[in-house]
């Protein structure tokens, strides 16, 4: 499935029941934060994750999985390196809700 | 690989599937692709038994019709459940050609197909498993009604 | 408007049960994700770039304030308080949870709505012109066929599995409002010389990679045989479109490539074959559909009261939206009032929950509670009084819904884009925030007179650029946004696909570059009269080439 992507990479998917973009961390585990993602530096570490990361895709747990490549920033925080993950992380880079149109 | 019919698993499907290598037993009900039929023709006429034709997706049904006439069962493919070619030729053989017999669908059957293939004219289904008669019964019955009216159709209509 | 009779009521509470099921099955593990996609595709339901995301129809684009009511309910109870109106005249939902979709469909349900076959490789929500009933130059309303079409085309056990989506539009006006060129299939209702309605059918027009105009194929079918002969395209379609590439898929390449007077001919060979007695609608069925389309009880009015004349001369900001936003009526002293949801800088197509409900209050109050979606992502009140106009006025703008620019330039057709698609390769709606940013004045925009700018952000052209006078596409050059523009694509009776104009320009420059084409049709046109698609149509694309690119 994965394409051979160039960097560290790490593995996301959006939940079944809820649609939310999450991370896997370690052990499988899934978490909407991306700083307690587990990063794959080599090929046979992506292949482990991607293992791992199916798992959770026939326990019903997550749905439309991939990899996708991150670097660290200056602060060490673990960023993405393109722009549509940079927005699937952060949201609509676009202020949409009413609430926060009103408020503007 | 069960067979569903009338909602309920045949036990003792009687067709055998012919193939390329296989000879035309003397009796029993046998399938026979549509591009060995002229070639097992001659064998055929001498058969004691039923005989259905399996006929692929991508066959103009309308160019068969006399074939068709004759034959006990045809058995259409579902390849994919993606590919919804044989839901046209089964209302072409129902509603144009007139077929009446048994029509069979073989391939890649989902349950949430079952009622749209029934209303297109197929009675039996022959699918890799798994089959749970009670969730094939509540799917086929969840929907009581429809705005089309089909070949054998059970469904309620409106003023009906 | 149509009105559910018990039949439809019980149909579409068993279908949002059938989802209920299907939805627990899925999460209990008994079907896989690859199983359930389709399923929960045919009811609208698709995986986005954060979440869910529900589209629900509104069929040709027609519904009552009650329904609005509604759908303002499910934003603010299992959403985020707005929804965003689509170029299908649907209603999208951005974050809806699946375990909450099955309630939601229940909700629809209560008022007559639902979501089937928003999505899927099946017959889509029917279109039509957004004034249908009411538009000054139009044959017939075309709304009891596209019911009639509604009610065919749901749960169609032959074409639920098509090669690929398919969609139908119909229009009863001389102008195309319903961009019926760009459909799978595309229906103009006619009137002979001895008032019989008959349809022409269009078939084979899409936009996507591979943008085609729809090719006429049925001359005057009759009322009696409109659903066989859509059988028998369908069929055709069903059995020979090609299924070994999702890109090739669209009936527009199977037309294309057997050639459109050999797709005819197929077609009427099926036709000819077809039991039509039994494939036509019921005997009276048309004509119990037809009754609720009828005329509202329209008062005796004066044909332009005194009031109107008074409040436009007093006050300028309403005098631009009356001149912009307001439409002619078939019925005197009655106007169309058109509500842009392209606020300056806003998302077009978007309306909170609270617009919502204003929109079905103004409706209640003086439209006889109905509304309509245009396929532009506005709003229509299509029975208003000329004599309410200043009120309603009054409340639209107070709720950011007086936006005086219907048909203008800021006036955008947008998709999603990258802030929510899945597939998208760049954002949309930030291209349109600063293009409706530039040309913010609104006497600027009357000045550029009508012109349509349509924004994708991606090659499958949910955006319709290829359709905008004005075309933009967004696309993905080494993990940068870019944007190529496109020139002289129309969408309506005289549909056309744009042409690439040259190299593309970054999210910054777009705005700018538009700046240029526009300052460059001002110089070329010969009067205020000829528009920026007449002006492209006389001269070409050099002038505007030359103005984009001479310094580059």
């Amino acid at each position: 499935m994965a394409k051979k992507l160039k960097g560290d990479q790490v593995f996301t998917g959006q939940l079944l029941r809820e649609g939310d973009v999450v991370f896997m961390s370690t052990d499988g585990a899934w978490s909407k934060d991306l700083q307690s993602a587990v990063i794959g530096t080599s090929p046979e570490e992506v292949e482990a994750l991607e293992a791992l990361a199916l798992k959770g895709v026939s326990e019903n747990i997550v749905i439309d999985i991939y990899p996708f490549v991150v670097v660290k920033d200056e602060a060490g925080k673990i960023v993405p390196d393109h722009i549509r993950e940079k927005i699937r992380i952060d949201g609509p880079s676009i202020v949409y809700e009413p609430s926060a149109q009103a408020a503007e | 690989m069960p067979i569903i019919k009338d909602g309920a698993e045949v036990r003792d499907d009687p067709w055998l599937m012919l193939t390329d290598e296989m000879d035309v037993p003397t009796e029993g009900d046998v399938i026979i692709p549509l591009a060995l039929a002229s070639e097992k023709a001659e064998r055929l006429s001498n058969h004691n038994g039923r005989i259905g034709i399996a006929i692929p997706n991508d066959v103009n049904i309308e160019d068969y019709a006399a074939l068709i006439g004759t034959a006990d069962l045809i058995q259409l493919e579902l390849p994919a459940f993606t590919d919804g070619r044989a839901y046209s030729q089964a209302r072409l053989l129902r509603e144009e050609l007139g077929f009446d017999k048994e029509l069979r669908v073989k391939g890649d059957v989902l349950v949430d197909q079952a009622a749209y293939l029934k209303r297109c004219g197929f009675d039996s289904f022959d699918f890799d498993g798994p089959f749970d008669a009670e969730i094939w019964a509540r799917t086929l019955s969840i929907i009581s009604s429809g705005y089309q009216r089909n070949y054998r159709d059970s469904l309620k209509h409106r003023g009906a | 408007m149509y009105i559910y009779d018990d039949f439809d009521e019980t149909f579409v509470r068993e279908r949002a049960a059938q989802f209920r099921d299907q939805v627990e099955r899925r999460l209990s593990g008994a079907l896989t994700e690859e199983q359930f996609r389709p399923l929960r595709l045919m009811n609208g339901v698709y995986l986005q770039l954060h979440a869910y995301m529900l589209r629900v129809a509104i069929p040709y684009g027609t519904l009552s304030s009650g329904q609005m009511r509604q759908l303002a309910m499910i934003a603010r109870k299992y959403d985020k308080g707005y929804g965003h109106f689509t170029t299908r005249q649907n209603i999208q939902y951005n974050w809806p949870k699946l375990k909450d979709l099955p309630d939601i469909l229940d909700d629809l349900a209560d008022v007559g709505m639902h979501a089937i076959q928003t999505s899927g490789n099946c017959i889509r929500n029917v279109t039509s012109d957004q004034w249908a009933g009411v538009a000054a130059d139009e044959v017939t309303d075309p709304r009891p066929y596209a019911e009639l079409m509604r009610q065919w085309s749901s749960l169609h056990p032959e074409f639920s599995y098509l090669p690929r989506k398919f969609k139908i539009a119909i229009t009863g006006a001389e102008q195309d409002r319903a961009a019926i060129a760009f459909h799978d299939i595309g229906i103009r209702v006619k009137r002979n010389e001895t008032g019989e309605i008959g349809f022409d059918v269009y078939v084979g027009g899409g936009l996507g990679r591979t943008p085609m105009v729809a090719k006429k194929i049925g001359e005057f079918i009759s009322v009696n045989d409109l659903l066989p002969y859509l059988i028998a395209i369908l069929r055709a379609y069903n059995l020979e479109g090609r299924r070994d590439n999702k890109y090739k898929a669209r009936i527009k390449i199977l037309v294309h490539e057997k050639g459109a007077e050999a797709f005819k001919a197929r077609v009427e060979e099926i036709f000819a074959g077809l039991d039509k007695d039994k494939l036509r609608a019921p005997q009276g069925e048309l004509e119990r559909i037809a009754k609720f389309f009828d005329n509202p009880a329209y008062e005796t009015l004066e044909i332009e009261p005194a009031s109107l004349r008074e409040a436009r001369a007093d006050n300028k900001a309403f005098d631009a939206w009356v001149r912009r936003n307001v439409a002619a009526h078939k019925t005197d002293g009655y106007a169309i009032a058109n509500i842009s949801l392209k606020p300056v800088e806003g998302i077009p197509g978007d309306a909170s929950a609270e617009q919502m409900e204003l929109v079905a209050q103004m409706a209640d109050d003086y439209s006889f509670g109905e509304i309509r979606v245009s396929h532009e992502q506005n709003l229509v009140l299509a029975h208003v009084k000329k004599s309410d106009l200043y009120t309603i006025w009054q409340a639209l703008e107070a709720n950011g819904l007086g936006t005086p620019n219907i048909g203008a330039i800021t006036d955008m057709i947008t998709c999603p884009g990258l802030d929510y698609c899945a597939l998208a390769t760049a954002r949309s709606i930030p291209i349109a925030q600063k293009i409706s940013h530039k040309f913010s004045s609104s006497e600027r925009q009357s000045e550029i007179g009508d012109l349509k700018i349509k924004i994708s952000g991606c090659i499958n052209a949910c955006g319709h650029h290829h359709a905008g006078h004005i075309g933009i596409l967004g696309l993905d050059k080494k993990g940068e946004e870019y944007y190529q523009i496109t020139l002289g694509g129309s969408g309506d009776e005289n549909a056309a696909v744009g042409e690439i104009l040259g190299p593309g320009f970054s999210a910054d420059d777009v705005a700018d570059a538009i700046d240029t084409l526009v300052e460059r049709y001002i110089q070329l046109r010969s009067s205020e009269g000829e528009t920026f698609l007449d002006v492209v149509k006389r001269v070409g694309l050099e002038p505007f080439k030359e103005a984009l690119y001479a310094d580059h």
